[in-house]
């Protein structure tokens, strides 16, 4: 019995963690722009875990076939055939520390590369995005900006 | 024993809270469901917007090396010091070369608004037979050629559209092999200033000058970098003239072949070569005319071919007096201390490499 209460406590204690961190870590929630302007991501929740995915694209067609962009340049011919827009590019981000997403990949439909990456939020509406390949050491950051619809 | 009607609660609590508190079973997160995406097309920034700069790559641009390394294979060819002390020496037969090429580039700061890396580089070339005991300044050269170098890129964009590059590099290039360093040092700098102009996705253009050793020697040349890929994304050109040049192929993102030229050269300080002679420093300056064909192993990791024909431009000989370089105009009367004519080997190159991001 005292085993059971201890169980008990101790899953009450981790929940409430959890939605204690909630607030901090949804606030990667919403729609971000990169700093090249070329594309919009809005990040969703899947479980405990934040994704994103492409909503927008400045130019949402190939030129070479002038149909929707798919992701051409995957690395798994399987996949070529995915339309880039619903794409998600970051994928499994779990948060860590204070205004840090981690454990992630980010995707590049431009070559088809992908990357490991670290999330930052600078303020509330504003994210450091690093990608990166093995260490932090060798890879690049990029501003995006959080963006609201119009009404 | 069975459950009390209190722990059936508890267990019903339990099983509620794990539902909770557990991650749900990650589904295919690849491509999300469908939705309204037009609800995205009129958007604003939350906050302040951002600032756009153009970044230092074109589309398919050929990847850049983070690590490098690679090993170099030269043919036979003939050696010959045609100006020497007045006794012009026999030819020399090489029966081949070789070298190892190490290069690393460690990005320091790489962000939207600046991007700063740091360099080394390590290159030799052995010659076989590298002993050659009737000629001092042959025995000298042949006994290997190295070149070592620091160096640092900074790339600054402006805004969407312009940049400016700045590239210098520092090197120690005689007649030692690593790991043993010469004692009295006669670096070489060499540094390159340019302005440019990013029109799209797939062109820049950038104008300036340079301070070089690619001819051999020193000199001060304007140069111009241009890189482009035609609309297909099936051809490119790739040139920082009059350095190199090469047209590309992509086959796709992890295939790409080129072809073209690069203008290698440096300024050697030889030791040992001509006893109670002032330094001796030799000129070196080669055409490299080849094909080069780069493929992505797994992931980062790549592969690069190279062959092609190595052309000597210049390998010639000067006395410094100490380390110290001068610069010979187009005009100067100043003599070479020896010339030399070798001829022109085919080489290949293999090499293996961490690409960047």
């Amino acid at each position: 019995m005292i085993k059971l209460i201890f169980t008990t406590l101790l899953l009450i204690a981790a929940a409430a963690t959890t939605l204690a961190q909630a607030p901090d870590a949804d606030a990667l929630l919403g729609v971000w722009e990169p700093s090249n302007g070329k594309a919009r991501v809005k990040v969703e929740k899947l479980g405990n875990k934040y994704f994103g995915k492409i909503v927008w694209l400045k130019e949402p067609l190939d030129a070479a076939t002038n149909l929707p962009k798919v992701d051409k340049n995957n690395p798994d011919e399987a996949l070529r055939s995915t339309p880039l827009k619903g794409f998600r590019l970051l994928k499994d981000f779990e948060y860590t520390t204070t205004n840090t997403w981690e454990e992630g990949t980010i995707y590049d439909p431009e070559n088809g590369n992908t990357y490991k990456c670290i999330i930052k939020m600078k303020d509330e509406n504003t994210l450091d995005i690093r990608g990166y390949i093995g260490i932090s050491t060798f890879g690049r950051t990029d501003i995006w900006k959080r963006l609201v619809l119009k009404k | 024993m069975e459950a009390t009607g209190t722990q059936k609660i508890m267990l019903l609590v339990l099983l509620m809270a794990a539902t909770t508190v557990l991650p749900a079973q990650t589904p295919d997160t690849t491509a999300a469901p469908e939705e309204d995406y037009s609800a995205y097309d009129a958007v604003t920034f939350a906050g302040e917007g951002t600032k756009r700069y153009c970044g230092p790559k074109i589309l398919d641009l050929s990847p850049q090396k983070l690590i490098t390394v690679g090993y170099e294979y030269h043919s036979q060819h003939q050696y010959q010091v045609t100006a020497y002390d007045t006794y012009t020496p026999p030819p020399h037969t090489i029966n081949h070369a070789r070298g190892l090429r190490v290069a690393a580039n460690v990005p320091i700061v790489s962000k939207n608004s600046l991007t700063i890396q740091l360099s080394f580089n390590y290159t030799n070339t052995i010659y076989s037979p590298s002993i050659v005991k009737h000629h001092p300044l042959l025995a000298a050269t042949l006994q290997g050629l190295s070149s070592t170098g620091l160096g640092t890129t900074v790339f600054k964009p402006w805004d969407e559209r312009h940049f400016a590059l700045l590239q210098a590099t520092i090197e120690e290039n005689g007649n030692y092999m690593a790991p043993s360093f010469p004692q009295n040092l006669a670096p070489r700098t060499s540094a390159a200033l340019l302005y440019g102009w990013k029109y799209h996705d797939r062109k820049m253009l950038a104008l300036g000058l340079s301070r070089t050793y690619r001819g051999g020697q020193l000199a001060y040349v304007p140069v111009l970098l241009y890189n482009y890929t035609a609309p297909g994304r099936q051809w490119g050109l790739e040139a920082l003239l009059p350095a190199r040049m090469h047209l590309r192929k992509t086959f796709n993102a992890r295939h790409l072949l080129l072809a073209g030229y690069e203008l290698e050269g440096q300024t050697y300080t030889l030791t040992n070569a001509v006893p109670n002679t002032p330094t001796i420093a030799l000129r070196r300056s080669e055409l490299r005319m080849r094909l080069h064909y780069e493929q992505s192993l797994s992931g980062f990791i790549w592969l690069t071919l190279q062959a092609g024909l190595r052309y000597n431009v210049k390998f010639d000989y000067d006395t410094l007096s100490g380390s110290a370089d001068f610069y010979r105009t187009g005009s100067s009367k100043q003599p070479y201390y020896a010339t030399s004519r070798v001829t022109h080997p085919f080489y290949f190159q293999v090499g293996f490499h961490l690409v960047s991001p």
